[in-house]
């Protein structure tokens, strides 16, 4: 995929990319959440990081097929150290607690305010209050996470990576907030080009002494 | 007369409001309210498009990771004018600069370039001899001569002919892979490289530590070193450390003590040269004599997202014998730019320059790996700077040399499995509730099994992992050394952690080498 914006393939349906990056505390289920998404498995004992550049999945929306561009943390946020091109050009971002834990919480609302220092202008936040299956252990309450969410006006869902629930709904959510048409969703994103797809042109492109 | 002289003036006035309409004027706070938009490299390079850099890029897959743009025009300072330096057929062909007979001279001569090794007659007895003298016998003329020595071989007059040959079909050999450019330039800087590839070491489970410095490093009795200690003081235990000279405290007396690279950074109201186009430029600035050093100069703008709509970020770089930057360079922003001291002179096409910096650092880019940790205690690998050059092969040299010496026998950088590839194992939990099983389990030896421990309360940090320690400035871009540490890192790893086990999973679809011991 050469092109991280809108464009048209073959001239049938539209397809829009958009980069999503995923934060929160170690162990909230950030991974897990990906994985549920994009391949509909869970994994009791899910190691700290998927062991991937960024995951995709494609989402259809009205005749819109949105593709996300998944950037997971791999481990990362334990130093708070993500380098700024993991911010860079991300359109969406899910920040995941885990209701039994209520540190994770306080750490949520510290990397809301971090997407909002850092992240693109227009992001769109979700909130993720993780391990909705473990609600007998709950420490965060529905309404709290709820009236935060409000007031930072970010999308809101409890969510279980272990049961699927809300998993589908979340990003489905992000997909109907997100600019679609060619000049919102590409207004911050300056274009470049990817390497390996211009490779595979090369021989096209041509027009020069070296040819 | 008076009257005319009024009205002159009341002309000149009128014009100079007009002027001053299209003009912006920056205040400092408009500029510095959007101080985020501006990317900043210390050392930018740019890559050849057939260059080591992004042979690498894309054979590791890292290039996915970022995006480039291609670096739009090249130009010279030709009779104290900036000019289009023609490359490729179709430059040539369309140059201005350049007669119907100089072109066909062009064209022959970049025919050969390209095939020289085959025609070692036609420049057998020339091997040694300054390339100007080359270029003279095959009758170019000095325009020619100017382009081809200081902007397509990049060398100066006296350069040796073969080396000259050599370094134009390094050059030649990149137009035409990414489009009408030999050059690529990484969307926001340089800096990103170093961020490309420590994300792929951290999905491979490398740690990359933003924000911290080392302080220390820790040697046994038998001067090998053991670790490090860092700015927040933490031990961190490793075998090899890879770090930049200006750690060491050794100085290598006599050996390239004089060389130092000279730098400065400009932020401009308006670009070099107009243009209909947002370009991303390289200017070659030849030496008054053919002794002195070339000044290189790179211009981006917001396009390439170094800096706002309606600035630029300028970068000049040359070879130095002192470390006085503003010497070396002054004369550079002298003929690119308005005077710095002066106010904004609306009659004058030249950039304003509203804010610059100016800096040099030692420059031990040609030493030996062997000379530069002469005097190191065991495990200890020291890089040599950035440098001056204008691309990254240098670096590259390195970083896998030192690879292959951390590591011998491993192969270096190979492509890192798309993700779609990646086929977890029996998804232990698509049942809910049914699997108390470790989703890797199966593909673990004994010692790597994940620790039950580690379920319930997350990823548990010994000292001994952190053995990554990179500094990053944040939007500040490092050297390309840091690039060079992270394809090189991961030399020490304790084996029960989750690290070493991804990794292990992760290697039956494609080898991962280098990220073991």
């Amino acid at each position: 995929m050469a092109n991280r914006g809108s464009h048209k393939p073959n001239g049938s349906s539209p397809m829009c990319q958009f980069k999503l990056v995923l934060l929160g505390e170690s162990a909230v289920g950030k991974s897990s959440l990906v994985l549920r998404f994009v391949k509909g498995q869970f994994h009791e004992f899910q190691e700290s990081t998927i062991g991937a550049a960024f995951l995709t999945q494609t989402v259809v929306l009205d005749d819109t097929t949105l593709k996300f561009e998944i950037w997971d943390t791999a481990g990362q946020e334990r130093y708070h150290s993500l380098a700024p091109m993991y911010y860079r050009g991300s359109q969406a971002a899910v920040v995941v607690y885990d209701i039994t834990n209520q540190d994770t919480f306080a750490r949520a609302k510290t990397w809301v305010r971090e997407l909002e220092k850092q992240g693109s202008p227009n992001i769109v936040i979700a909130l993720a209050g993780n391990k909705a299956d473990m609600a007998n252990k709950r420490m965060v309450e529905y309404e709290d996470a709820q009236a935060y969410a409000e007031e930072k006006s970010l999308l809101f869902m409890e969510t279980s990576a272990k049961t699927a629930m809300n998993v589908n709904d979340i990003f489905l959510a992000i997909a109907k907030r997100l600019p679609r048409n060619d000049d919102s969703g590409n207004r911050q994103r300056t274009q470049g080009q990817h390497l390996e797809d211009k490779d595979r042109r090369e021989v096209k492109e041509g027009g020069c002494c070296s040819k | 007369m008076q009257q005319v002289q009024e009205d002159e003036d009341q002309q000149l006035e009128e014009n100079e409001a007009a002027e001053a309409v299209r003009r912006k004027v920056w205040t400092w706070k408009e500029l510095f309210d959007q101080w985020r938009r501006f990317n900043i490299d210390l050392a930018p390079k740019l890559m050849f498009c057939r260059g080591a850099m992004v042979d690498l890029l894309v054979q590791s897959r890292i290039s996915r990771y970022a995006e480039f743009k291609a670096v739009s025009r090249l130009l010279t300072v030709l009779g104290g004018k900036l000019e289009y330096v023609p490359c490729s057929r179709s430059d040539v062909f369309s140059s201005r600069y350049v007669s119907m007979l100089e072109k066909r001279m062009l064209m022959k001569l970049i025919e050969f370039v390209l095939h020289y090794q085959d025609r070692a007659d036609d420049y057998e007895g020339y091997k040694d001899k300054p390339f100007s003298e080359f270029l003279q016998k095959r009758k170019l003329t000095s325009t020619l001569q100017h382009f081809v020595i200081h902007s397509i071989a990049m060398v100066s007059a006296n350069t040796p002919t073969e080396e000259a040959l050599q370094a134009m079909q390094y050059f030649l050999k990149s137009l035409g892979r990414y489009g009408n450019t030999a050059f690529l330039w990484t969307l926001y800087g340089s800096g990103e490289l170093p961020q490309c590839f420590c994300r792929m070491s951290a999905v491979f489970g490398g740690i990359y530590m933003l924000r911290t410095t080392a302080d220390y490093l820790i040697v046994d009795d038998t001067n090998v070193c053991r670790g490090m200690i860092d700015s927040e003081g933490r031990r961190l235990t490793c075998k090899n450390v890879i770090m930049d000279h200006s750690y060491t405290t050794t100085h290598h007396e006599g050996i390239h003590s004089d060389r130092f690279v000279s730098r400065a950074v400009l932020i401009t109201d308006k670009t070099v040269r107009e243009s209909e186009n947002e370009e991303v430029t390289f200017l070659t600035i030849p030496p008054p004599k053919p002794a002195e050093e070339p000044v290189r100069v790179l211009e981006i703008g917001h396009t390439a997202c170094a800096s706002p709509k309606g600035t630029y970020v300028v970068h000049l770089t040359r070879k130095s014998s002192s470390p006085d930057a503003k010497t070396d360079l002054m004369p550079a922003v002298e003929l690119l730019c308005q005077s710095l001291e002066a106010e904004l002179d609306y009659s004058c096409e030249k950039p304003k320059v509203l804010w610059s910096m100016f800096f040099s650092y030692q420059d031990k880019s040609d030493m030996s790996l062997e000379d530069l940790r002469a005097g190191q205690p065991g495990g200890v690998h020291v890089t040599g700077g950035p440098g001056c050059s204008v691309g990254y092969e240098h670096a590259v040299k390195q970083a896998k040399q030192i690879f292959e010496q951390i590591c011998p026998g491993e192969e270096f950088l190979p492509p890192a499995p798309n993700p779609e590839d990646i086929i977890y194992d029996e998804p232990s939990g698509d049942n809910p509730g049914h699997s108390n099983k470790a989703g890797f389990e199966d593909n673990c030896s004994d010692e790597l099994k994940p620790e039950e421990s580690r379920s319930g309360n997350g990823h548990q940090f010994s000292e001994q992992e952190v053995h990554k320690c990179e500094d990053e400035g944040g939007d500040d871009s490092p050297t390309p050394e840091a690039a060079e540490n992270v394809g090189k890192e991961s030399s020490t790893k304790d084996e029960n952690q989750t690290e070493t086990v991804l990794v292990e999973s992760i290697s039956k679809e494609c080898p991962q080498g280098g990220q073991e011991e």
